[in-house]
């Protein structure tokens, strides 16, 4: 493995300026991750979970025909 | 007319680009306006449809829009970069500048698109979610692809692209888009041609060096203050229609009859004068330049004036 790829020096402002990206990227991050999960809370909260709900899962893996789990004539 | 090389390297020189340029690069100004306008939707929807709001759900929204709005602003930088470092006003943005690079201001644009959506379909529904995606295909394809650079109707067919937003927050909301939500956007619509061409009548000589076929490029700048006076007449019925359906009240009544008038009569000056034209003095520029100035206050005026009919309890009916 040759070294192919050459690693540039950065300058001091540009390490500050990749910094500053970097910790707004990340508090980016954290964001979205923090509306996802406060919205999947609120909409389960007003969801209806009960079997008749529809198009939540149910619990139950039985429901429909199945060529599994057809009788053996 | 020749077009700036598409994609060219700009001659500027590079430096670090802070998240501020990333910001820039969102164009926050005209963030601004959509979020108002879709707060304005939103607020006006519920209070119509009687449709309660539930507040964080709805701010999640309005942050979906704006994450929208930032993304195909992302996406127009990226294509428009070889024009914007080529006319003055624009050639500091981040990508011409050097500060973003163009591959980082797309896949910002298109990361973000994709998040504007998801969130939004997550805290509202599948329609204010389509129409977001909508809205920011048109602007970022559309209107900076296809229209921008090949008629001098860009801005009118292109205006649609920032009148989504108060269909998008009244969807958010109700779920559906009546007529009173595109009473708004068509208002948006008729506003945009005169609030952008009053600027070009300044910066006409900006758009020539750039190729970009803006209309007092194409067609002289006595066609474009004809045609600001004719959208602005256009826009003072459209501007209280809503009266008519009872989505605006007394106070949005009076608002847009007196926004309206002092806005056609910018547009009267405009007209008679010879702002955009070589002879044109500062005197001029600064009228074409108050139009602009007026219509920004125009729009934020009567979605103000919506925004506390509807969410301040000010509505008083107007009975026709």
């Amino acid at each position: 493995m040759t070294g192919e790829f050459e690693i540039k020096p950065r300058t001091p402002e540009e390490l500050a300026a990749q910094k500053n990206r970097n910790v707004w990227l990340a508090i980016s991050l954290l964001v979205f991750v923090i509306l996802v999960g406060v919205t999947t809370t609120m909409r389960l909260q007003t969801a209806d979970l009960s079997p008749e709900g529809g198009f939540y899962f149910d619990g139950s893996m039985e429901t429909g025909a199945s060529p599994l789990s057809e009788p053996a004539s | 007319m020749t077009h700036a090389a598409p994609h060219s390297q700009t001659a500027a020189k590079a430096r670090p680009g802070t998240a501020r340029d990333y910001i820039e690069l969102l164009k926050p100004r005209i963030m601004l306006l959509v979020v108002f306008t879709a707060l304005s939707g939103l607020v006006a929807g519920s209070s119509i449809s009687g449709t309660p709001i539930n507040p964080v759900l709805a701010a999640i929204s309005i942050f979906a829009v704006a994450l929208g709005s930032g993304a195909a602003g992302a996406i127009n930088m990226w294509y428009d970069a070889d024009i914007d470092a080529v006319m003055t006003r624009t050639a500091a943005r981040p990508v011409p500048s050097g500060a973003v690079p163009k591959d980082e201001a797309l896949a910002t644009g298109l990361i973000m698109s994709g998040v504007a959506v998801l969130l939004m379909w997550m805290a509202s529904n599948f329609i204010a979610a389509g129409l977001l995606a909508v809205s920011i295909a048109y602007y970022g394809w559309f209107y900076t692809m296809v229209l921008k650079r090949r008629t001098s109707h860009n801005i009118v067919v292109g205006g649609a692209a920032g009148a989504f937003p108060p269909v998008i927050g009244w969807a958010a909301v109700t779920g559906t888009a009546p007529l009173d939500a595109w009473l708004l956007f068509a208002i948006i619509f008729f506003w945009t041609p005169p609030h952008f061409w009053a600027l070009s009548l300044v910066a006409h000589k900006e758009y020539e060096k750039a190729g970009i076929p803006m209309l007092p490029v194409t067609r002289g700048a006595r066609a474009t203050r004809l045609q600001i006076f004719a959208y602005t007449l256009l826009m003072l019925p459209v501007g209280l229609a809503p009266v008519l359906t009872g989505l605006g009240g007394w106070a949005y009544g009076v608002s847009a009859m007196i926004l309206g008038l002092v806005f056609l009569g910018f547009a009267w000056r405009v007209l008679r004068s010879k702002a955009g034209e070589p002879t044109a003095g500062d005197a001029e520029r600064k009228l074409a330049m108050g139009m602009f100035g007026f219509s920004i206050l125009y729009l934020f005026g009567l979605f103000a004036v919506l925004l506390a009919e509807h969410g301040f309890g000010l509505y008083l009916p107007v009975e026709l």
